[in-house]
């Protein structure tokens, strides 16, 4: 997974940075496509608190969101990401998203959090404040407010 | 935004459309938060049904929808809203104060065993479970009815502890009928552990006391070691906050309600949604009772193995709850985030042989700084409410790229503070000057008329979530 990028910001490709707010944690993530930039997010979201540079994939977990605004479609991801890391201990450490008429599809190889170094405070819940998620002329773009 | 200060620890904003009331800061200008708090305490005054003010702590800061530090209340009768946003997602996020039979110096030799023990019985951090393992969500859902009062009834407490909790233990109204599946599946494996972020289990000892009556009535001394827990309802509020969010979000139109944040979506308190989230919510603020009481009956063991001494419960508070309250005679959803009700003498919710003194409040400071005790007092303004803790003035991020966590715990210790942490980050992303100066703020809050000082207490060990 690759790790957080500077302060570069979105200006083409993908990536993610966290942003400076006092309240928890705020995430920026961006993609060429609406469902890439999904995965960044997750990406950005699990690169905040886990190491996962040497963590192995024990198993693969398929989710689907149907058709919808795209901010919903990325709350739906982050919400069912922290709900399996509270209820089934599991991580995503390899993530692949594509989108097709039928909605949003993302394969997410898993770990067990157990295997997977802490590194900073777990996300317990997506806020809507400030919830972004917009295409551009860079691609899209995301920005989001977890508490920790 | 026209900000005007009214006394050295009272800044008003003016009232100006869309706002239904004024904004009231109880700051001096050293602690003046930034301007997206000042925009929070504004979007809040637009709430419908909100009476008075809408009230910023001494250790304001920005959060999401509401301020963290903010305090606002809805009158009822008069289509007053509830705003899940309004308590935040650690629903009765709180401060337990237990003190033990033990001076400080008695704890000398001890201490690293002591330290050790505590770390390895508390749960905190990814996937670390907790100390109660409940059969099932038979279990659970007694937890949620019945807070504290169902884990000391098991077996996880003295019945004394009960008196010294806020509303003994168990806030009327919880309807586990309003709790989702989702909830109660991650509200299953947490009870009694800590978390991560600011949460911790701190040992302190009592360094100056400003109120000997009323702090030998609240059962503290100088030299006395405590410990402190700040923690709340885990997964389980999380999920209920983000479940009642999303759906007034969507249901509010219905009312006729707009709001300048999506995480301010609230409905009419006396509404099916209202009534629901309120159910849920005190199902939330039991299961963060319980949560601290279990977390208290751990580290009760290992100062009973290792030291020999008993931890006495002082008291147990929530600074994230909205609560309907009388006051002027009127029904009020009162909305603390990250404030704290400060009861002064009196009240009738106190308990009896506290009544003379008001109610504890604790005010935990950062690893590296101090802790207060503060009581109520005649008089509080904001519904008798105060302050949480220092309020950050750092983002995560900004913390931790600032310091790491080893430099920072060998500081700590070379102060005399033992640390167990869960992780260097998490550790450095709550650095001491993170965080306002809590010296300042519990001044503020004394300075504006919010409460009054009782005790101050400093940290020997923290185990970090």
């Amino acid at each position: 997974m690759a790790r957080p990028h500077g302060g570069r910001g979105p200006v083409g490709g993908r990536g993610h940075r966290s942003l400076p707010h006092t309240a928890d944690v705020r995430l920026e993530a961006w993609a060429p496509t609406a469902a890439e930039c999904v995965a960044e997010a997750v990406r950005a979201m699990i690169d905040g608190f886990a190491d996962l540079s040497r963590a192995e994939r024990h198993g693969t977990r398929t989710l689907h969101v149907d058709p919808a605004p795209p901010d919903e479609q990325l709350l739906t991801v982050l919400d069912e990401v922290i709900y399996l890391m509270d209820t089934a201990a599991r991580v995503p450490c390899e993530i692949d998203a594509h989108e097709d008429e039928a909605g949003l599809w993302l394969t997410l190889g898993m770990t067990d959090v157990a295997a997977v170094p802490q590194i900073g405070a777990v996300p317990k819940a997506v806020a809507l404040h400030g919830l972004r998620f917009n295409h551009g002329p860079h691609g899209w773009v995301c920005a989001v407010t977890l508490d920790v | 935004m026209k900000l005007v200060q009214e006394t050295p620890f009272r800044f008003r904003i003016e009232r100006q459309a869309p706002m239904r009331v004024p904004g009231v800061v109880f700051v001096s200008r050293d602690l003046m938060p930034e301007e997206q708090a000042l925009q929070q305490i504004v979007n809040v005054a637009t709430l419908p049904g909100i009476v008075g003010a809408s009230y910023g702590m001494p250790d304001l800061h920005w959060g999401y929808g509401f301020p963290i530090g903010g305090v606002a209340a809805t009158d009822v009768s008069a289509g007053g809203v509830v705003s899940p946003g309004g308590v935040g997602f650690d629903i009765s996020c709180g401060v337990r104060l237990l003190a033990a039979d033990l001076h400080r110096e008695g704890l000398v030799p001890v201490m690293d065993r002591l330290m050790d023990d505590l770390d390895a019985a508390t749960p905190r951090g990814l996937g670390g479970g907790g100390v109660w393992r409940l059969p099932g969500p038979a279990q659970l859902d007694r937890v949620l009815r019945e807070g504290a009062c169902f884990a000391v009834r098991a077996g996880h407490g003295e019945a004394r502890d009960l008196d010294r909790c806020e509303d003994q233990g168990a806030v009327a109204g919880a309807d586990p009928g309003q709790v989702g599946t989702r909830a109660v599946e991650r509200g299953l494996l947490q009870v009694g552990s800590l978390g991560s972020g600011n949460h911790f289990l701190e040992v302190q000892a009592v360094e100056e006391i400003y109120d000997e009556a009323v702090a030998a009535a609240f059962g503290l001394r100088l030299g006395q070691v405590c410990v402190m827990i700040h923690c709340g309802s885990r997964g389980l509020g999380h999920q209920i906050c983000t479940d009642h969010v999303r759906a007034m979000d969507k249901a509010m139109i219905d009312y006729g309600i707009g709001v300048p944040d999506r995480q301010l979506a609230c409905v009419p308190v006396d509404s099916p949604e209202g009534r629901g989230y309120l159910g849920a919510m005190a199902a939330a603020a039991n299961y963060g009772r319980a949560n601290r009481q279990l977390l208290a009956e751990a580290a009760r063991r290992a100062f009973r193995q290792v030291a020999g001494a008993a931890l006495a419960l002082v008291y147990d508070v929530s600074h994230n709850l909205a609560k309907v309250e009388e006051h002027d005679g009127r029904r009020l959803c009162v909305h603390r985030k990250g404030a704290t009700r400060a009861l002064p003498p009196h009240h009738p919710d106190l308990p009896a042989d506290l009544a003379p003194f008001g109610q504890p409040v604790f005010i935990p400071g950062t690893m590296g700084t101090a802790s207060y005790v503060l009581t109520g007092v005649p008089g509080g303004h904001a519904f008798h409410s105060t302050c949480h803790g220092a309020g950050r003035v750092q983002s995560r991020h900004q913390a931790a790229r600032s310091t790491s966590g080893r430099e920072l715990r060998a500081r700590l210790e070379g102060r005399g503070i033992a640390v167990r942490g869960s992780s260097w980050r998490g550790l450095a992303e709550e650095k001491p000057d993170a965080y306002k100066d809590v010296d300042a703020v519990v001044a503020a809050s004394v300075g504006a008329g919010l409460c009054r000082m009782v005790a101050r207490l400093v940290p020997l060990g923290v185990v970090k979530g």
